[in-house]
């Protein structure tokens, strides 16, 4: 999974998987992470079709595994011991001291969305937490009804209609397309923590590690085959950002049941079976049907894979080739959007 | 409903009265959602004093009262697929589906910190269906607020959910993705139902 994510989103991405991500508070999960890999290694056999939107299925998941025993070696630990060391409202003030810094990001990418209300807003945030906020330690502003908002510039980019392309799985930075690579390059070289020193960098990774953690347990928990989750749930969130939660945006996510209408009528086995809701006995008859195997991983990285890692960065670089082009025109673009 | 053996004349009357009581009196979507949304709420303030067991048993009422999970199955798996299963089959996916959906409830919403959920709004959708888009509002730590669209189909007089999306991502999409992978492979139901199996005894292990 993820180690140290640059995209905001990403961190407070799972708090949105399904229920309760956001409300993850015992965890007290022990980390059965072999299991996990195990699901995992299992699905792989099947992974050979090509996916239009992750095309690199097969590099992305051995990198995915990486990230993963990374992080439950490294990263795991450490925010753990962060996490039970440091009382609650030191870490909310070190997430507020970075969302701070965040909020120049904000205003920018409001500002070359054409969102103009809305990165006044957001200055007069970063404004009222700077001063009052003490350098950001605080978050006064959302106390007084300035909300926060969440705009990077790989969401600038869809705006002005580069597209998303592929999906990729970076090496300790995580989830990505290939539009948030100049995406994230934009955003880091605008963020003044990048400029502040290594101690600082670190302790923003070690931040955002430690609030993703709720959503990578729960990940841990409740996926099935972790790395499609979290494909899926990392690109329906982003989308769900560059629309900024529009419900209409959503409907065809939410419905989903083209296909199925037809048979709703013929299904004899929906009808026999709508009666008996409420019916608690149901659960109680589940039974245990066996283990998942424990097959070994596959670790060794062959020249297929290569390959396939320096076509994801060609498509890397073509999307940064459409990002500079796109913001040769950035002018017009601002002016229409203005106009909308 | 005893009246129709007896009297057909008389009994279309009553059905004809019966149905618009019912439709007038049964939930709507938006208090269907609310309904649900409390019972979480109430597991969540007693999760110190229930068990994992009993979080599931209360929780199980309520999602059977107000999901319809074979819908949601189906639209996971797929038509194809759905259709190709054997009746003993299907029992059993939706007992364990159930089961995982509940588990994975019970497991999450065990602690109160004064959460609140606020109704936003609802609309009919093109197909005829009903989303109620709410907000979770979670006050303790640093995440503040989860936006939860509630997707409704009709199922005979009743409003049930049947996805769920939170800030956008969608329950049911991304079960779908994952099921469908692992019903592809070989004895892919078996694999399926050892590994909701395996997580479900995960849960209860906590």
């Amino acid at each position: 999974m993820l180690i140290f994510s640059q995209e905001k989103g990403f961190s407070s991405l799972f708090a949105v998987c399904f229920i309760a991500s956001a409300l993850l508070l015992s965890g007290c999960a022990s980390n059965e992470v072999i299991e996990a890999e195990a699901v995992e290694v299992e699905v792989v056999e099947v992974a050979e079709e090509v996916n239009e939107i992750d095309p690199y299925e097969g590099f992305n998941r051995k990198v995915f595994v990486f990230n993963d025993t990374l992080d439950s070696y490294v990263a795991a630990p450490i925010s753990d011991a962060y996490l039970f060391v440091t009382p609650e409202f030191v870490q909310s003030g070190v997430a507020n001291f970075f969302n701070n810094l965040k909020d120049i990001n904000v205003v920018l990418n409001d500002v070359m969305q054409g969102k103009m209300v809305q990165s006044a807003e957001d200055t007069g945030r970063f404004a009222v937490n700077s001063t009052v906020g003490l350098l950001g330690l605080f978050d006064v502003a959302t106390e007084i009804g300035l909300e926060k908002h969440d705009e990077d510039f790989a969401q600038t980019l869809a705006v002005w209609g580069v597209p998303q392309g592929p999906y990729l799985v970076l090496p300790l930075l995580g989830p990505a397309t290939t539009r948030g690579v100049p995406g994230g390059i934009f955003d880091a070289a605008a963020n003044p923590a990048t400029y502040i020193g290594a101690p600082v960098q670190l302790l923003q990774m070690l931040n955002a590690r430690a609030n993703a953690d709720g959503e990578l347990n729960f990940i841990e928990e409740a996926a099935l085959d972790p790395y499609v989750f979290t494909r899926e749930s990392f690109l329906q969130y982003r989308n769900n950002l560059i629309s900024d939660g529009k419900l209409e945006n959503t409907d065809d996510l939410l419905e989903l049941d083209d296909e199925f209408d037809e048979f709703d009528e013929d299904d004899d086995f929906a009808k026999d079976n709508s009666n008996e809701e409420g019916n608690s006995t149901v659960i109680s008859q589940v039974e245990s049907t066996g283990t998942i195997d424990n097959k070994p991983q596959d670790a060794q990285v062959s020249s297929d894979d290569l390959t396939r890692a320096s076509e994801s960065l060609d498509g890397a670089v073509k999307s940064l080739d459409a990002a500079t082009s796109s913001y040769k025109t950035a002018d017009e673009k601002i002016d229409q959007l203005e106009m909308q | 409903m005893f009246f129709f053996g007896i009297n057909s004349s008389f009994a279309v009357t009553s059905a004809k009265v019966e149905s618009k009581q019912l439709s007038e009196t049964s939930a709507t979507a938006k208090n269907i959602v609310i309904d649900f949304q409390n019972v979480l709420l109430d597991v969540m303030k007693k999760g110190q004093s229930l068990d994992f067991q009993a979080r599931c048993k209360q929780l199980e009422v309520a999602i059977l009262k107000s999901h319809d999970v074979i819908k949601s199955l189906r639209t996971i798996v797929g038509s194809k697929e759905w259709n190709s299963f054997s009746d003993a089959q299907k029992n059993q996916l939706t007992k364990v589906f159930t089961k995982f959906i509940v588990s994975t409830y019970a497991s999450n919403f065990n602690e109160f910190s004064n959460e609140s959920f606020s109704y936003i709004s609802e609309h009919t959708t093109k197909k005829g269906n009903i989303i109620v888009r709410s907000v979770l509002d979670i006050p303790a730590g640093k995440r503040k607020k989860v936006t939860f669209d509630y997707a409704l189909k009709k199922n005979g007089n009743d409003w049930k959910i049947y996805n769920i999306a939170a800030d956008g991502v969608s329950d049911l999409a991304t079960r779908r993705s994952e099921y469908r992978r692992i019903l592809a492979k070989n004895d892919g139901f078996n694999a399926l139902i050892a590994i909701i199996t395996k997580k479900i005894d995960n849960y209860a292990k906590q």
